[in-house]
């Protein structure tokens, strides 16, 4: 039997999972328009009940239709609590939302599992048949075949020939019409959310015991099954599943005939990439359902000046003050916020959902990098070399934009920043492994500003680098460029009929965005004796990480920027906070939450509210004091008038 | 208002504040809280007293058995300055190097403090998850430096480039996992244990004196530093004993590994040396028994042997195969360390002893006592320790061969370069014999003389 085949036969346990979870993503976008990054947490954690139960000698069965039910009331409820408020709200706080359930469900398996792998409790027999070539193939994986093909058939014809399956087409294609015939969006929603919990509960059950149970990488299956579903455009079920079997068997094949690293994990993401990107096609989109509006992005003119110089000052009283891990956190904070603005310009003023911002960052840090040291190039002229060679990456990765937008290219930048991870930075010949690429100490006009000796001195040129950054994206928002910008993200239609060229003005986005972040990685190398590549400091979970802080500080605010920089990990709030008991246990769980809270209740950011109720007391106030002043100047005369 | 600053949102700026009162005031309430929370904890985190202001605890139990060697007094005198130590370590969904250290370590600190600590000074941790984020490892490295410790212990992959150097600076000592190039040249950093590069060349100079092993596949995760490493310390020694080793790198994400294991099978392997570890390690044996390669031609790390993940779930597939030990073997009960281990772990912790992760923080503390007794109690920070780490040669290190001093060539830094080799067989370990110096077997080309 020729090897092609004997890889694609010992690939169908994963195509089958790919697939499960995958038709689950369509379902649930069919049903409320969402893009479920959430799925592979569902699988891992809907696993871990199972093996939980099989523990308690719960009948398997018994214990699959249990999990199974509770996956689907789960997701039923999840619809209604979370998505029901957002039905209207945009696709970045729909993204968001997923993107906060994804952490929640992680750290609260932490929480409850540990961290620990363990071997999962199987469906289906163990045995083995012969397959030719010395290879053998687990029967358990024929029978997962044989569940999911059903299965896609069953979908197909559920959502074909029943009236909750015709409702769902329906409301997939035009929601109020779908109302005005009577049927409910929240119980089609309710629906099909539990349906695809359901399915991603079968999905965990299934591949865990092939896998081992853990908490890390199960997950991550929903990176090859959304490119499964992008195939399948997010509305076929068959061509959905014919994808993910196929991307299951290029994986394994590649990886045996192409050692190259991350070659097999890169390719299927290339794949979708490129078919999203040639076939030009765009997300089915809902029709009749308004959009709520964008996340603000306050003006910012004059009377921020005194919060920024209050600030200024704050941070630098708290640099000279406070102890050396204090200094290093607020350092830290300053980097981290430089590399949340690059994605307050593209993802806050564009709308241009970016899952692959670190991976910009990365690529500043390892041209800085190598320039200081292959080179003897002397600070911090690395730095701005990065910041001009950057943007050119940035425009060819922002290419995708021109063709997809929204979470097309939410999916996009997620291969992407995938691709880049495994391909480049992984690669130990390019990026140096574990060892990294050693960084020299900055000097400037023969100071130090080495982050260790002179932890002050380091901590005062990053506050300058981010003022100059946030002038620039406060600038920026204020310029016709910015405005473009926004009339961009508020309608590319409307935009191009006003006259703004949106092509052009996407790319131009994903240049000052990448120009930033190159500036922030700069930053990062500099901030260590070695930046490595190889631990995934600029792999796509961080990247996610990314996203979901600034979405809470305020993604489309030069301030909610600043503050993202403030609560990330390593950064002044998550230094003070770890001093609480068992708080970086449940660093993951408090961040998943506080995004899903963020979008459903303050989708403008912690920042601009906080900046809202500020002004707000200061207008109070102001108003009691002319209230006052107004009394004290009455003539005497009409109270006494009055007392009369 | 500039009305060209209008477009696409300040016309919706008016109906921003669209929140329900109570709403808002939860937020603010919520908000407040947090910064009065951060605010407390952030005077707590600046004060280095050795029993607050640690980022996850401090242990100072005072339960167990006598340390190894006996102890100048039998009971902590308060008057005398504690001894505090440092733990970094990675606790994150996917990976766990903290949790099983720290238990380890607080045994055996409760077991010292038991008996007087550090002739009669208190023995105290502070420990760091440091989350696989150079950024949060510079954060643990501050923090745990601001609580003057004599020493860091622990394993992060970053520690060399992000913590290494900030405790290099203090001139405190490193006893961190090796990983990197600056971990095992810097010379404020030193391995106790010979790291993953030690057990894949011990494991290879093991085979290279086997008989019945002509080919090797190394069947191994796809990490960067895996194939840095692998090809390094392995190629050489089977080209020098005539013997061929082929590499098999399988992805990191949660995947059916049976395509990788056929790829394996391809090069009809006499032997396979897995550096998986975890539950994993069951299902690679499974799937390699399945294509004709038997447990007992299948070589692990050290985590292979993690009894609660592996031995235990895994019954009778796990039976035959070999690991290499970084420590003397929580099994090899003959070895007075390891049953000293073995009921300090029973006596002060809930968790299984069976791990070498436990051993490993346990055996750090323990070669702290050793060299603190040494010095002379009293005489006994950060100072001394180095000193002796770079001048001291042929000392016990506790569950291990002796400390060689200077380092193998090319790794300086490394105290303990060698490895056990040991089987499991009928429900025990067994530790080899053949092939082997007393069960040990070299991990790196020592210096000569």
């Amino acid at each position: 039997m020729p090897n092609v085949i004997t890889y694609f036969l010992l690939s169908l346990g994963v195509g089958a999972t790919y697939a499960l979870l995958g038709n689950g993503i369509v379902a649930i976008f069919k049903g409320s328009g969402v893009l479920n990054f959430s799925q592979g947490a569902v699988a891992m954690f809907a696993a871990y009940c199972f093996s939980a139960l099989h523990e308690h000698n719960v009948p398997k069965f018994l214990n699959l239709a249990i999990v199974l039910a509770g996956s689907a009331v789960v997701g039923a409820l999840i619809a209604v609590l979370i998505f029901r408020p957002l039905r209207t709200a945009p696709v970045l706080a729909k993204v968001a939302a997923t993107l906060g359930l994804l952490l929640g469900l992680q750290g609260l398996a932490q929480l409850i599992w540990g961290t620990t792998s363990r071997l999962a409790p199987s469906l289906f027999p163990t045995n083995t048949i012969s397959i030719g070539n010395n290879a053998f193939l687990g029967v358990d994986r024929l029978y997962m075949v044989a569940t999911v093909i059903p299965l896609a058939l069953l979908l197909w014809a559920g959502y074909r020939f029943t009236r909750p399956g015709l409702a769902t087409q329906a409301a997939s294609e035009n929601e109020r019409g779908a109302a005005l015939l009577g049927f409910s969006p929240t119980t089609i929603a309710a629906l099909n959310w539990a349906l695809g919990f359901a399915l991603a509960a079968l999905a965990g059950i299934l591949i865990a015991p092939l896998t081992t149970l853990e908490i890390g990488s199960l997950p991550l299956l929903v990176l090859p099954a959304l490119a499964a579903a992008l195939i399948g455009n997010f509305s076929s079920f068959g061509i959905t599943t014919v994808a993910a079997f196929v991307i299951a068997w290029i994986e394994a094949y590649l990886a045996s005939v192409w050692t190259a690293p991350g070659i097999a994990t890169a390719t299927p993401f290339v794949i979708a990439i490129l078919v999203m990107v040639l076939v030009g096609r765009p997300l089915p989109t809902r029709g009749g359902v308004s959009t709520g509006r964008p996340p603000r992005a306050p003006l910012g003119r004059g009377s921020r000046l005194v919060p920024a110089a209050i600030g200024c000052a704050a941070v630098i009283v708290a640099l000279v003050v406070l102890n050396t891990t204090y200094q290093a956190a607020v350092a830290a904070s300053l980097t981290s916020a430089v590399v949340a603005l690059s994605l307050v310009v593209l993802t806050g003023y564009v709308g241009q959902i970016s899952l692959m911002q670190l991976t910009f960052a990365g690529l500043g840090a390892f041209v800085t990098a190598k320039l200081a040291s292959n080179y003897g190039i002397p600070f911090p002229l690395p730095i701005l070399i990065a910041a001009v060679v950057v943007p050119i990456a940035g425009a060819v990765l922002g290419l995708p934009a021109l063709r997809v937008r929204g979470l097309s290219l939410a999916v996009v930048t997620l291969g992407a920043a995938i691709a880049v991870n495994a391909v480049f930075f992984s690669n130990e010949t390019l990026a140096g492994g574990l060892n990294g690429v050693p960084v020299p100490s900055a000097t400037l006009w023969g100071f130090s500003l080495d982050p260790f000796e002179h932890t002050v001195r380091y901590g005062i040129f990053t506050l300058i680098v981010l003022l100059l950054v946030a002038l620039l994206v406060g600038n920026l928002r204020r310029s016709g460029l910015g405005r473009r910008m926004l009339a961009v993200r508020s309608s590319e239609r409307a935009a191009a009929v006003a006259g703004v060229n949106v092509a052009a003005v996407k790319i131009q986005a994903f240049m000052f965005s990448s120009l930033i972040a190159a500036i922030g990685g700069g930053m990062l190398a500099y901030s260590n004796s070695f930046v490595t590549f190889g631990s995934g400091s600029f792999a796509v979970l961080p990247s996610i990480t990314l996203l979901t802080v600034v979405y809470i500080g305020g993604i489309a605010s030069v301030s909610g920027g600043i503050t993202a920089g403030f609560i990330s990990a390593g950064g002044v709030l998550y230094v003070a906070m770890s001093g609480i008991p068992d708080f970086t246990e449940l660093y993951l769980l408090i961040s998943g939450a506080g995004l899903v809270w963020t979008v459903i209740s303050n989708p403008d950011g912690g920042a601009v509210f906080m900046g809202d109720q500020f002004g707000r007391a200061l207008q109070r106030l102001r108003e009691r004091t002319v209230g006052r002043a107004i009394a004290a100047t009455e003539p005497p005369a009409a109270s006494s008038d009055s007392s009369a | 208002m500039d009305g060209r600053g209008d477009v696409g949102v300040d016309n919706e700026e008016e109906e921003d504040i669209s929140m329900k009162p109570p709403m808002k005031r939860t937020l603010a309430a919520v908000v407040i809280a947090l910064l009065c929370l951060a605010g407390v904890t952030a005077c707590g985190g600046g004060s280095s007293s050795s029993s607050g202001g640690s980022s996850e605890g401090t242990s100072t139990s005072q339960s167990g058995g006598s340390p190894s060697g006996g102890a100048g007094t039998s009971q902590i005198d308060s008057s005398k300055p504690p001894v505090h130590f440092a733990l970094v370590g990675i606790q994150i969904p996917k990976y766990d190097a903290l949790g099983n250290i720290e238990a380890g370590a607080e045994a055996a600190v409760s077991k010292i403090n038991s008996e007087g600590g550090f002739g009669g000074r208190e023995v105290t941790i502070g420990s760091c998850n440091s989350m696989l984020q150079p950024a949060v490892v510079t954060t643990c490295a501050h923090k745990t430096l601001a609580e003057k410790p004599v020493a860091m212990f622990g394993c992060d992959l970053a520690w060399g480039a992000a913590g290494l150097p900030i405790y290099a600076k203090a001139e405190v000592p490193s006893f961190s996992c090796l990983n990197s190039e600056a971990d095992f040249t810097n010379p404020w950093s030193f391995g106790l244990q010979p790291g993953v590069f030690g057990t894949e060349a011990a494991a290879a100079r093991f085979l290279c004196n086997r008989s019945d092993v002509h080919s090797v596949v190394l069947f191994t995760q796809d990490l960067p530093q895996y194939r840095e490493t692998a090809p390094e310390s392995l190629g050489p020694i089977f080209k020098e004993c005539g013997k061929t080793i082929h590499y098999v790198y399988y992805p990191l994400e949660a995947s059916d590994l049976t395509a990788s294991v056929h790829q394996a099978v391809e090069y009809n392997p006499d032997f396979v040396i897995t550096l998986g570890g975890g539950a994993q390690d069951v299902q690679f044996v499974q799937l390699f028994e399945q294509s004709g390669i038997p447990a007992e031609h299948i070589i692990g790390s050290s985590n292979s042997f993690a009894y609660e993940e592996t031995l235990g779930p895994g019954g009778s597939v796990m039976e035959g195969t070999y690991s290499t030990q970084e420590l003397a073997s929580w099994g090899d009960t003959e070895n007075p360390d390891v049953k000293g281990y073995l009921e300090a772990i029973e006596s002060s912790s809930s968790k299984d002893p069976r791990n070498g992760e436990i051993q490993t923080g346990y055996q750090t503390m323990m070669w702290f006592y050793t060299v603190a007794k040494a010095v002379g109690f009293e005489n006994f920070n950060s100072k001394t320790l180095t000193e002796f780490m770079r001048k001291e040669s042929g000392t016990h290190i506790p569950m291990a061969r002796e400390m060689v001093n200077p380092g193998p060539t090319e790794y300086p830094q490394v105290r303990q370069p060698y490895v056990q080799i040991v089987q499991w067989k009928e429900g025990k370990i067994h530790v080899e014999e053949e092939g082997t110096e007393e069960g040990w077997v070299p991990g790196f080309e020592l210096p000569k003389g």
